[in-house]
């Protein structure tokens, strides 16, 4: 909490965008001449059906996919041109599914985000381990810290994970899907933690999400994708409708207002009236 | 808010451990099996010196080691046991080393010299050497030259898929068979008296080595071990898989390029003055990780460490406890090692099991 | 570069050689005569003539203060140079690797109380130094690796390689002992007895000398030794014909590999056969329950000699050429000419 405090006033704006993004795999292409524009300082949900280009397109906003053409710029400038560190210093990532080493400790782990912060031969400093105290505060997941991660049910083990991306201390976090595998409850967990780093801690956060209810619920600003291009973006009350819903998943709906929040609710209809939907294409 | 969250928020007086209590823990452990293992490599090294076919006092052979006392214990000391205790002591601290940076590397617990070529091609100089008729004190040279050759062959071939580790691993292995054949093809064709020390060569042993080839081999291990203890923080967010290692800023291809470099180098170097000697960097870091646990720049030196005790142990038993003479090294650190390994694969995998319970 | 290493090897034991050199003397002197058997005296006769003297060898030049009399030899070429000439050595090598100790069969009585150093490959350097030698043999092919830590030991002369130059070898061996009169003499006597039974053997076959086949079974192909090899050289020196495929005078040729198929290249008059392992690791069942073996007419004649291996390819000398004369003579159903 300290360390975010201690940020220089004059924030960057922390917005991210792509110009004619293409983003390959060999021979496949996954994401064409995407032109997006994420905002700072807001929670981006990313959504869309499966094999869409979601996390294609999160890695190469950090970098880990070269684009094939197009570019990935941060408050204008392409991250291609950045070194490696000073965007780790900016921008922090959370894998699908992290490779979580042998018996390593939540601690170790945590203490990993501070890479980009050390030198190669520079000791572990006293602000290296306050952000490390304040990502495992953050996370609840100080009492952890001495347990192998790969012990820790699914909820501990992803907000080990999340501290680590906090440690590394970046007002701009990515999550690939950080509610997979995780139940009901851990889910809620997750997310009450993302909103929870936008709201008190001011970071932008751009995360892909599998469940529709909960990105309009969590989101400020939704990405809609389709086959590698966008369908639709905005805010998830002025994006999300039945029409949209149904050409992007194919799926017949109706959409509602959350009871709860407010936020747009998606509603499948009953399964005799999707079946006929189904068989009509 | 969760509960989990609200709970640390409201009561951030609860029950937390000590900052890095596991990791002083662990910090204790391994100086504690590094203390160990220093108490066993000089009570090695003692023996090495001081028992044998001139048995001499500690006393006397220290003093001998120093260049004091009866010329004959000295020249004994300096130009027959030292080289080839000094040899043991290099030879093994680099393959214990250069055994686990490729085990993490790979994240293949089989990962090793052995499997990448680097023996076999340490092998093929060698015996490349004895083939063209070359001087024997040129050998060790065509040792590192080998293992430096395979190393290329399996960039050059495991290059275009960015360092993958999977094909790294198939293609180390389809090195290693095809220098081990070729190996075979020039043994086979030898005359009987080169053959034998080919043998010898392709086995590994710490035999007749001068001050020359152990300072110089010396000299380039102590400079790669600063090297890998430089890259393990590198090596550490390797562990994390290429995406998190790549988020944190790390250049992935170029850190696994580096270390690689450095385990390959550190294997070489061990292959120039004790030839191919197997097992000591595969099993090493098992054995490492089930005494100190988890890899921390720690343990790291406890498997150059243990790789020393190891070698210098298998050299003394070739020495003085085998009812037959001249046996090279790496048959015995195969015969220990490989049941070791075993029994910690099966306690490994029972552990899995239990655990999944 | 030699000269100064085993110049400054010598400096450093000098104390301890002459120390033992005073206690060998005193040894010889007071003991009951049984250990010094009949060289000492012999040397004793011509003092210490000739040395200190410089021997050019293999490795360079080195220097032997004195006449040697704790001899240590590395090979068996040397083994039976050296014993040959009425020295017993110190310290022998066993000729074979991983077979614990046992030197020839053929050097039996001369070798007794002779120190088993180690293997052949990995000689062990501090039973070497513990028997404090004042000369070490052996070849350059052989121990090259170790030279300048032998040579740190005592003067040590290494010859190019071993087998075929035997001759030039003994030659080498002598200079180093000071007996180079009776290794030509030895030589040339072996030379004429050589000489002599192949004027028997041409006698007994009708004025043609007949054609003598080696082949020798190892761990591996099986091999026939060519002209260029330590048994190539004792079988011309008899004048014994060679087969086509054994004709090899290439001194970097001496030996080919025939696969069982291949054996009918052994046909000759006289098939002399020796067995360097274990028969059940070579292929010699292979060969001799092959048609083309049995086809032979040697094998048919019944004239292929099994012959030890340790005179005909292993033991290297003059007296190991001595029992392969016999072995010939008997083989050729001649008499062996008197020496």
């Amino acid at each position: 909490m300290t360390t975010t405090t201690q940020r220089p006033p004059e924030r960057q704006s922390n917005e991210l965008a792509t110009h004619g993004l293409d983003l390959r795999y060999g021979d496949r292409s996954v994401i064409e001449g995407l032109d997006l524009v994420l905002p700072g300082g807001a929670v981006t949900a990313i959504v869309g059906p499966n094999a869409c280009g979601k996390s294609t397109l999160l890695r190469g906003l950090n970098r880990l996919l070269s684009p094939a053409g197009g570019s990935v710029t941060l408050d204008g400038a392409d991250i291609h041109g950045m070194p490696a560190r000073s965007l780790a210093l900016r921008m922090g990532l959370l894998p699908q599914q992290p490779v979580t080493p042998e018996a390593i400790t939540v601690e170790a782990l945590v203490r990993l985000g501070r890479y980009p912060h050390q030198r190669l031969l520079s000791p572990w400093s006293t602000a290296d381990q306050a952000a490390v105290e304040a990502a495992l505060e953050r996370t609840g997941t100080a009492a952890l810290r001495d347990q192998p991660v790969d012990r820790l049910s699914g909820g501990q083990r992803q907000r080990a994970w999340i501290a680590l991306a906090l440690a590394q201390d970046t007002e701009l976090l990515l999550l690939d899907e950080p509610t997979t595998f995780l139940d009901l409850r851990h889910q809620l967990d997750v997310l009450d933690l993302v909103a929870e780093l936008h709201s008190e801690a001011g970071r932008t956060v751009v995360m892909v999400l599998h469940d529709l209810g909960q990105a309009a619920r969590y989101a400020d600003h939704l990405v809609v994708l389709k086959d590698g291009r966008l369908a639709a973006a905005g805010p998830p009350a002025a994006v999300l409708d039945a029409g949209l819903v149904k050409s992007v998943f194919d799926v017949d709906c109706r959409v509602i207002p959350d009871p709860e929040t407010g936020t747009p609710l998606v509603v499948p209809k009953s399964t005799a009236a999707r079946h006929t939907a189904a068989a009509s294409l | 808010m969760t509960g989990t969250v609200k709970a640390t928020k409201t009561a951030p007086t609860a029950p937390v451990r000590r900052a890095g209590a596991s990791r002083a823990r662990q910090r204790r452990r391994s100086a504690l099996f590094g203390g160990g293992a220093v108490v066993l490599l000089l009570a090695l090294a003692t023996v090495s010196l001081t028992v044998g076919e001139l048995p001499m006092t500690p006393y006397v052979a220290l003093r001998a080691l120093v260049g004091a006392g009866d010329e004959g214990d000295v020249f004994v000391v300096q130009e027959f046991l030292a080289p080839r205790l000094t040899a043991a002591v290099v030879a093994g601290a680099g393959l214990g080393v250069a055994g686990s940076l490729l085990q993490r590397l790979f994240r293949n617990p089989l990962a090793s010299p052995d499997v990448m070529g680097i023996t076999g091609g340490a092998s093929f100089g060698a015996v490349s050497m004895l083939a063209v008729g070359a001087s024997q004190a040129l050998i060790p040279l065509g040792a590192l030259g080998g293992g430096l050759l395979a190393a290329l062959l399996l960039g050059v071939f495991a290059w275009r898929s960015g360092l993958d580790v999977t094909r790294m691993v198939l293609v180390g292995l389809a090195v290693q068979a095809g220098l081990a054949a070729a190996v075979n093809f020039m043994v086979v064709r030898f005359p009987a008296e080169l053959a034998g020390s080919a043998l010898q060569w392709t086995t590994g042993s710490l035999y007749g080595r001068t001050w020359t080839e152990v300072w110089a081999v010396a000299g380039a291990v102590v400079l790669a071990l600063a090297v890998a203890f430089t890259l393990h923080r590198r090596l550490a967010v390797l562990d994390l898989g290429d995406d998190s290692a790549g988020g944190l800023g790390l250049n992935t291809s170029a850190a696994r390029l580096q270390l690689l470099v450095t385990a390959i180098v550190l294997a070489s170097l061990a292959a120039a003055i004790s030839g191919p000697v197997g097992f000591v960097a595969l099993a090493v870091p098992h054995v490492v990780r089930f005494l100190a646990g988890p890899p921390t720049p720690g343990t790291l030196a406890l498997c150059g460490l243990a790789g020393a005790v190891l070698l210098l142990a298998s050299d003394l038993i070739v020495q003085h406890v085998l009812p037959v003479e001249g046996l090279p090294v790496g048959v015995v650190t195969a015969t220990l090692g490989a049941p070791w390994l075993l029994v910690l694969m099966i306690r490994q995998s029972k552990a899995v099991n239990r655990s999944s319970l | 570069m030699n000269t100064s290493t085993s110049g400054r090897g010598l400096r450093r034991f000098g104390a301890a050689l002459s120390a033992v050199l005073i206690g060998a003397t005193a040894l010889t002197a007071c003991g009951d005569g049984k250990t010094a058997d009949d060289k000492p005296q012999k040397a004793g006769a011509e003092a210490d003539a000739g040395f200190p003297r410089t021997v050019e060898h293999a490795m360079g030049s080195t220097k032997i203060p004195a006449r040697p009399a704790r001899v240590v030899v590395l090979d068996t070429g040397e083994l039976d140079d050296v014993t040959m000439l009425g020295i017993k050595p110190v310290g022998a090598v066993s000729p074979h690797m991983k077979t614990a100790g046992g030197f020839p069969n053929y050097l039996k009585g001369k070798t007794d109380g002779v120190k088993d150093v180690g293997p052949l490959l990995e000689p062990n350097l501090l039973k070497i130094a513990a028997l404090k030698p004042d000369l070490i043999l052996s070849s350059k092919v052989r121990h090259e690796k170790v030279y300048k830590k032998l040579s740190g030991i005592a003067p040590t002369v290494f010859t190019e390689t071993t087998g075929g130059p035997w001759k030039e070898n003994l030659a080498v061996h002598a200079e180093a002992l000071g007996l180079e009169k009776q290794a030509k003499n030895a030589l040339t006597a072996y030379e004429n007895r050589a000489k002599a039974l192949g004027e028997e053997i041409k006698k007994k076959y009708k004025g043609k000398m007949p054609s003598a086949s080696v082949v020798r079974f190892v761990a591996g192909p099986t091999r026939l030794y060519q002209k260029s090899a330590y048994s190539g050289i004792v079988l011309n020196d008899i004048g014994l014909a060679r087969p086509t495929s054994q004709s090899s005078t290439d001194p970097e040729v001496t030996m080919l590999d025939v696969s069982p198929e291949q054996i009918d290249k052994a046909e000759a008059d006289l098939i002399f056969v020796t067995l360097a392992d274990d028969p059940s690791k070579t292929k010699q069942k292979d060969v001799t329950s092959n048609p083309v073996w049995k086809d032979l007419n040697a094998v048919k004649n019944d004239k292929v000699f099994t012959v030890p291996d340790e005179t005909w390819m292993s033991g290297i000398g003059v007296q190991a050429a001595g029992h392969m004369l016999a072995d010939v003579a008997k083989a050729a159903g001649v008499e062996l000419p008197k020496k």
